[in-house]
């Protein structure tokens, strides 16, 4: 692969573009930019390959490639929306009203759809390094192990941020249902 | 008190609707789009290059530079021309001893 082994690098992409895909569909919400910002990490696999060291598993170096796109396409498109909504305050853009479309993670079984929707609303408000560290560990099944190798942080502010997005969470939920109900 | 027993119960719910969650698969024949990408972006490189170099501004400041450097090769050239001439002057002038102008010049005592 780090001699610029096509055939290694297409067995290399078999093998992890689902984990690559999920995660960064998880963290987008959106099957359109999930695509677009999967093929990139690949992209990026490919061209740094060569700086790859062995220190850690190729598994989590493909992880952390993969969230900072995925984080880098979300802070884009927050740049694109608060632009979008300066121009609509001067009557420039005739989008404004655009809202998008509510989540569902294809993965989830049918009875919890409607249920797994809401969940996807509430964590998409959650701040960055919460939201990376419950996707991987909820939605990937990683350990905290695991998470805490991908965020390059310790396992205690890793256990620390998954449940103070468990907090954030039920605090969004409480109050949806209740406005709800 | 009813309502927000079933309200936690609803959150938690909510909260568990990830459970047997499955993993979500691009589309197919997504490494071929890889592919094409990794060609755009290779090309994007020289397109950019290319781009860098046929811009008008980078023209000019090409031409001007070659147009410099001829010059002060040049002038460095005749410089070392005249002094090239110079020398091989002298040198025939040592050799021959050009400061006898004349036969007339010989065959006068006081210059012998």
């Amino acid at each position: 692969m780090k001699n610029g082994d096509e055939s290694a690098f297409k067995e290399l992409v078999v093998t992890w573009q689902d984990m690559v895909y999920n995660t960064v569909l998880s963290i987008l919400q959106n099957e359109e930019d999930a695509e677009d910002v999967s093929q990139e990490v690949f992209v990026q696999v490919f061209q740094s390959i060569s700086s790859f060291k062995a220190e850690s598993k190729l598994s989590t170096w493909i992880y952390r490639i993969a969230t900072t796109k995925a984080l880098d396409h979300l802070r884009k498109k927050k740049r694109k929306k608060r632009f979008a909504f300066v121009q609509s305050l001067f009557g420039f853009n005739e989008n404004e009203n655009e809202q998008p479309a509510t989540f569902i993670h294809p993965g989830i079984i049918l009875d919890n759809k409607e249920k797994a929707a809401v969940l996807f609303k509430a964590l998409e408000k959650l701040p960055e390094k919460q939201k990376v560290a419950f996707t991987l560990n909820k939605i990937e099944g990683l350990s905290y192990q695991d998470v805490s190798e991908i965020m390059e942080t310790s396992l205690s502010a890793v256990e620390s941020l998954i449940h103070r997005a468990k907090g954030n969470l039920k605090k969004q939920l409480t109050d949806y249902y209740l406005l709800n109900n | 008190m009813s309502k927000k027993i079933n309200i936690d119960q609803q959150v938690n719910e909510t909260l568990e609707s990830l459970e047997g969650i499955q993993k979500a698969s691009p589309g197919h024949f997504f490494f071929t789009r890889v592919q094409a990408r990794l060609h755009k972006a290779h090309k994007d490189v020289w397109d950019q290059v290319l781009s860098f170099i046929s811009r008008p501004a980078v023209v000019m400041a090409t031409v001007i530079l070659i147009l410099l450097i001829d010059v002060i090769a040049l002038t460095n050239t005749e410089q070392s021309e005249n002094m090239q001439a110079t020398e091989k002057s002298h040198a025939l002038d040592e050799e021959y001893d050009f400061s006898i102008a004349t036969i007339y010049d010989y065959s006068k005592p006081d210059n012998k």
